[in-house]
């Protein structure tokens, strides 16, 4: 595991509101929201051989991940009506941003090691489904 | 990342004097399924998520602050 990567997923949200008089003399306000959000990088239990703390810390990460995967899926099938935002904190935060009229981006980082062969196939399966919403 | 703050506040200056502009930015990290505002002074206190009808789920406390520039 990347002991230089941080074990948790962060969020910077700039919100901007904005404040206009329409034609009938009452101001009129909008609101836009940009998130800026770092995930946390998914880890294979079985090979960092986390126990303990760091045990917990990647099954907690991991939640959020597979929740974000379910969402992803769920949105991504026309025939599911049901989308599980409520399973983890992270996709109750961004369900405006995942499922609403929002444009969003997402970066996907693998390296180019055969080691994490695995990994880096995962990652790519996770961001060609994220593609399809 | 600069550049997009940089470009939000480049379209505020573009706008019409009449209108006015609130631009806030808050700071948080989930850690272990707990949810910490970075911006604190206490950034070890957890909050809570909440929602209300009228603008969806927030979270309650978290600081938040009006910015002017980049």
């Amino acid at each position: 595991m990347n002991a230089h990567s941080s074990r948790s997923h962060s969020l910077f949200t700039i919100t901007v509101e904005r404040s206009e008089i329409g034609a009938d003399g009452k101001p009129h306000i909008r609101v836009g929201k940009l998130n800026m959000v770092d995930l946390a990088g998914s880890e294979r239990l079985a090979k960092t051989g986390a126990t303990g703390d760091g045990l917990k810390e990647a099954t907690k990460i991991n939640l959020s991940l597979s929740t974000l995967c379910h969402v992803i899926s769920a949105l991504t099938d026309p025939k599911s009506t049901y989308i599980p935002y409520r399973d983890s904190k992270l996709t109750r935060l961004l369900q405006d941003s995942l499922g609403g009229n929002t444009k969003t981006v997402m970066i996907s980082n693998v390296g180019p090691a055969d080691y994490n062969y695995d990994e880096t196939m995962n990652t790519l399966r996770y961001a060609s489904r994220a593609k399809n919403i | 990342m600069p550049r997009a703050f940089e470009d939000v506040f480049k379209s505020i200056e573009g706008d019409s004097v009449k209108t006015q502009f609130l631009v806030r930015a808050s700071y948080l990290e989930i850690y272990n399924e707990e949810i910490r505002d970075l911006l604190s002074k206490n950034p070890k206190n957890k909050l809570d998520l909440h929602e209300k009808p009228d603008s969806g789920v927030y979270v309650r406390d978290l600081s938040y602050f009006a910015v002017k520039n980049v």
